[in-house]
Order: structure tokens, then sequence, then C-alpha cells
């Protein structure tokens, strides 16, 4: 049975959206945005937004999520995505690797026809919405592999297609110019100017403690079922030496020296990391200011 | 049901003014509040947090308030609003002076789904805070009770709720509210809980503030409503402190997505009907609220006819100083004069007019 952990960070956008009005912020970057609801939120309240990860479903999704104002998958669309076409010829084998292992049969077929007809889309916008869409089918089959009694049994194409639609409301336009990247932080904030930096810094072994929901996405969206995504951590600053504090907080600095040309910095911490945090941004930045707006989630706020 | 010690001032108010824009029978939001709380203490919370749930359940929708759509927007710009009513809710409970900031988290994470596809966030899993997760099942269960195409009882919500289990609800959630539901089925089961103390007046007044801010032509209504009112009470002999507070409460009426607007002529029979519509709401709502149910009868009998029975003196009052609100200031006079002993109480309506300085 897949170990399926709950514990997720809370990125919340709209309580960024506090920050940046109180603080006038009209722009924010993410270098290490993960799955980009958050700056959605923001994208809706106007404020430009950039994002940049090293996972390509990630980005992917920020093209669908972030980068896309209109674009969305009509009706007919989602019914030619979620279900197999006549005529075309599909690799429902892709996946099967995974089969008996963390699906079923059937569900392997779908994971390749989904994997092909989602190449097949011929627009970014729509291939993001797609993507963000089905990751909530795997999260889903996932989770009812682990409890097969207490959830509803929902046809595959049936389920695809209520997630697919689900990631039209996040469609919006904010008359701004917004951008993702796939690329590393030093990247992400070479390329673009903003108002704030926003991070939510990947864990000290966040490469091994990856959530199997995010890693086995990449994995399908490169068609490669055996993919260790491991190692496009491993040459990071936060890779495989960033176990102990020294040489953690040697890779939170190398962030915020990279961080330097933006206003503000924003770093999200834990109750745990708060302190040594705040030391960190109090050597980059000359203004800072801890906000608690809850027990469990401190923002150590940086100004030039 | 037992009310709380407290939610009878303004909390009561922010509830049922939720339930008016959500148009929901009133006492939805204190109903959701009472099992919101009766969960949270069934899952062993402290008493703190008992009350924090108690509030972000009555104060869930207040959010609406702050959500305007226009007449003709398309679904998809609705959806897109109201994706940020628990925000606004929020907002709106942080500013209450005593309310716990837990609270206000909870109503602003109230509407998550475990799987990341709610609002306004799409946070998932367990970065949805518990408490709200726990008002968002209450929300969930006392919708599906009172769901007016088809009601159920407790169990037959329980059993609409089983179908979102690991999409919208967390299994634990769940699975926990199933077993309180089990062990406690009546809904209307008292609740006592002991609520932070609130400036109910400062409160009060900021929501109705906020409800005139819906409408640019309504904005500061209430307060000049209130200047005029507690000076005409003055002149008459009525108590200027509860005209005052009439006229404040009358902005309640407009507790609903699509108010009508003010700008008809206040003496003509359209009027009349717009306003009697407007005048049923405010005193429903605050006859729902104790503090402010003895001013229902006043706030409701502002929109009767002097002609035609109307004798309800703070009625009255609140008659004529919406009128002459509404009128224009140089035709105000004469029109006021015309309408005392029709539409408006002669004596009120001549003491106003004599207030301007115009012959009566």
């Amino acid at each position: 049975m897949i170990d399926l952990p709950a514990r997720t960070r809370r990125v919340s956008g709209t309580r960024l959206l506090d920050l940046c009005i109180e603080r006038g912020i009209g722009s924010v970057v993410d270098p290490f945005m993960g799955y980009p609801t958050h700056l959605a939120v923001l994208k809706r309240h106007g404020i430009a937004v950039h994002g940049g990860d090293l996972l390509e479903w990630f980005v992917r999704a920020g093209e669908g999520l972030i980068v896309n104002d209109f674009t969305v998958l009509r009706d007919a669309e989602v019914a030619e995505l979620v279900e197999m076409l006549p005529g075309r010829i599909y690799p429902t084998d892709l996946f099967r690797a995974w089969e008996g292992v963390f699906f079923s049969e059937d569900q392997c077929r779908y994971l390749g026809v989904w994997h092909a007809n989602v190449h097949a889309l011929r627009s970014d916008g729509q291939t993001g919405l797609a993507i963000a869409g089905l990751w909530h089918v795997l999260c889903h089959w996932l989770l009812k592999s682990s409890h097969p009694d207490e959830m509803l049994d929902v046809p595959p194409s049936e389920l695809a297609w209520h997630y697919v639609r689900e990631t039209d409301r996040w469609v919006v336009q904010n008359g701004k110019r917004n951008t993702v990247r796939r690329a590393d932080f030093a990247a992400t904030l070479g390329a673009v100017n903003a108002d704030a930096v926003y991070l939510a810094l990947p864990g000290r072994t966040g490469a091994r403690r990856i959530d199997a929901r995010v890693w086995m996405w990449e994995a399908w969206w490169t068609g490669d079922p055996y993919l260790n995504v491991e190692r496009l951590y491993r040459d990071t600053v936060f890779g495989g030496t960033a176990n102990d504090d020294g040489s953690y907080d040697r890779a939170i600095a190398d962030v915020l020296v990279a961080a330097q040309q933006a206003p503000y910095v924003i770093l999200q911490a834990s109750p745990r990391d708060a302190k040594r945090f705040e030391a960190l941004v109090r050597a980059h930045r000359p203004i800072v200011e801890v906000v608690t707006p809850a027990a469990d989630e401190i923002y150590v706020i940086g100004k030039r | 049901m037992t009310v709380p010690v407290g939610a009878d001032g303004a909390l009561g108010l922010y509830s049922a003014v939720g339930d008016a824009f959500a148009d929901r029978r009133i006492g939805f939001g204190r109903r959701r509040a009472n099992v919101a709380a009766r969960f949270a203490r069934f899952r062993g919370a402290d008493e703190h947090a008992v009350a924090v749930a108690w509030i972000a359940g009555a104060l869930a929708e207040v959010g609406l308030v702050r959500v305007v759509a226009p007449h003709d927007a398309s679904p998809r710009t609705r959806a897109l609003l109201f994706a940020d009513m628990p925000l606004h809710g929020a907002h709106l409970a942080a500013a209450v002076r005593g309310v716990p900031r837990e609270a206000a988290d909870a109503i602003r994470w109230h509407r998550e789904h475990d799987d990341g596809t709610g609002v306004p966030d799409g946070l998932r899993w367990d970065g949805i805070p518990t408490g709200a997760a726990g008002v968002g099942i209450a929300h969930a269960f006392v919708t599906a009770i009172e769901d007016a195409a088809e009601p159920r009882d407790p169990l037959e919500a329980l059993f609409a709720l089983t179908a979102d289990a690991g999409r919208r609800f967390s299994l634990d959630v769940e699975r926990a509210f199933r077993a309180f539901v089990h062990e406690q089925p009546d809904v209307e089961a008292p609740c006592t809980v002991t609520l932070p103390d609130i400036e109910d007046d400062a409160a009060a007044d900021a929501l109705l503030v906020a409800i005139d801010d819906r409408d640019e032509r309504t904005r500061g209504t209430s307060a000049r409503l209130a200047a005029r009112a507690a000076a005409l009470a003055e002149r008459v002999g009525l108590d200027a402190v509860r005209a005052s507070r009439c006229a404040r409460l009358l902005t309640l009426g407009r507790a609903t997505e699509f108010a009508p607007s003010d700008d008809v002529d206040p003496l003509s029979r359209v009027a009349r009907e717009q306003r009697t519509a407007l005048a049923g709401r405010a005193g429903a709502i605050a006859a729902a609220v104790p503090r402010y149910a003895s001013e229902a009868s006043a706030l409701a009998a502002s929109a009767a006819w002097y002609e035609e029975g109307a004798r309800d003196r703070y009625g009255a009052l609140l008659a004529t100083v919406v009128a002459a609100e509404s009128l224009d200031p140089v035709e105000a006079p004469r029109r006021l004069a015309a309408a005392a002993g029709s539409q408006l109480d002669p004596e009120i309506a001549r003491a106003y007019v004599a207030a301007l300085g115009a012959p009566t």
C-alpha cells in the first residue's frame, strides 16, 4: 500500500494577498511554486505573478492556471480528452508497471489514454488545465486504493470530466503579464523583476520526502513510470548536502542573495524554523518584520 | 436551541445578515454554528476552540455582504466573485473586536475541499485547518437538512455527505462527523458556548456600513438617516437614541443580492412596494436577534402609509426621514408638507418641515 501522508504546507493565496495589499506589492515571483493555486489567487486579484519550478508538470499546470488568460476546455474538448477516441492507437500499456501496485488494470489503461490525449492538445493553456485537472483523479484513485469502502466508485472518465471542468474557474485575466518557467531559483529570480519574492522553501530532505502523488504525476507526464525525480534536486543548493542546519542555511542564504533585487522578500516559516529564518533574512535585509496570522503560519518579511 | 451567551447581539446580526444574503431561512447560521460547536466538542476540542467553531459557523456566509455581482454577470463571473465570499467574511469577522483570529481563519477556509478544489485558496489535505473543515461539514450537513427541494432528516443528510468523502471532506472528518451524528442526531440539541465579549454596537455599525457600501448610491445612507432620525426624534418627543438605532437598522432591508434602488419617487406607490419589501426584511432580521428584536415592529411599520392606519410613531418617523433622504432637497419641504396626513404622519412630517425652516 502506498503511503499517502496528508502533510502539506498551507500555502494560502489569500493570506499572501493580504500581505501584498498591506504593503502595496503589485507583483510576486515564487521560484519554488509547486502546484500554483496560490499564484492563481493572486492573479485573480490583479497581482502580476511569476513562478518557477523544477518539476515540469507544475510548470505545465502553471501555463494553464497562471499564464493562460482566456483558454478553457469546452465540453466537447473535455469529452475527447477523457475517453479513448475511435481510430486512434493508444499506448495503453505505458503505465503497466504501476498495475497491481498502485492502480487497477483499467486505471492504468486510462492513464495511458489520457497521457496520449493531453499530449495531443494544441495549446499550452489547455494542456496545463488538463494536467491540473487529471492530477486530482490520480490523487483520488490513490486515496481510494487505501480506503476502498469509504469512497464512492466513480467511473474514470466521469471523474476526469468532473475534475477537468473544475479547472475552468481558475482561468482569469488580470491585465498583467504572468509567467512560469522550468528553472531553478536563480534562473527564475534572474529572469523577472517583481516587487516581492515569495519563498516557501523546500524542506531539508525535500527531494527524498517528495509526495508520491507529485512524483507520480511527473512520471505520468513524461511517460516514464520509473522516473526518479530525486535527480532533479540533487544538483541544486537544496540537494543532498542540505541535511544539516549549516548546509540548509547556506542554501537559504543563496536564495536570499538571488532575491536581492526585489524590494520585499516574504519567507514562509513553520514555528520550528521561524527564529532561524528570521536571523537569515536579517543578514540580507535591513528591515525585517515577522507576521504570525496563525500559530502554524509565520511569514518573515524582509524589506530592502 | 439554547442561545449561547453573547450571541444575542452583533454576532447574531452578522449571522442573520449572512442568511439573508444567502437566501436562507433566517436562523440557518445559528443552526450551523450549533452543529459546528457540538461537533468540535465531540472531537475533544477545548472551550476556546468550541467558541471559535460557533462563531465561524454563525458568520460563515456574512462575506456575501461584500460580493457584488452585476445583474448581467455570466455564471463564470459570478463563480469567480463568489469564490471570494469566505475571504470577505474572514475580513469582516477579523474587524470585529473580540472575535478570535482562529474564527476568522475558519471562516476563510470553511469552503476548502480536501481534494484541493475548494475556494478561496484551493488548499488541500491537512493544509485545511481542522476547525475550518468542521465548519465546512457542518454547513453541508445543515444545508442538506434544510434543502427546500428535498428536506432530509439528519441520517439522510449524513448519507448525502458520504458521497463527498475523500473529495469535499477528508475521510477523517467525514468519519468523525458520521460518529457524531449517530451519537447526537438531534440537530436542535442545546449547546451552551461561552463567547468572548464583543463590542456589539461598533460591530453592528461596521456591518451596516458594509451593506451601504454595496451600492455607490447608498454609501453613507445609514449614518445620514440616523442623524436625521435623531434630530427629528428630539423635536417630536421620541427617544433620539432609539430612533437613530432604528434608522441605522433600516439598512438591513438591503441585505439581499439585488436590492432595489432608492431612486424612485419615495412617495409613489412603486416606492411603497419596494419599501414594504425592504422594511419587512429589515424587521425579520432584527426580530431574529434578541438585542434588536424590540425594533422589529418599527422597522416593519416604516413602509406603511399614514392614511392606511399606520400608527407606530417610530415607524412614522422612519418613513419621514427615508422620504426626506430620497427627495430632491429643494423639493423636499413642499413634497413632505403635501404628504403629511396621507403618506406620512402629519405631526412628524410637519415637525421635519419646520426644522428645515419652511412654512408648514
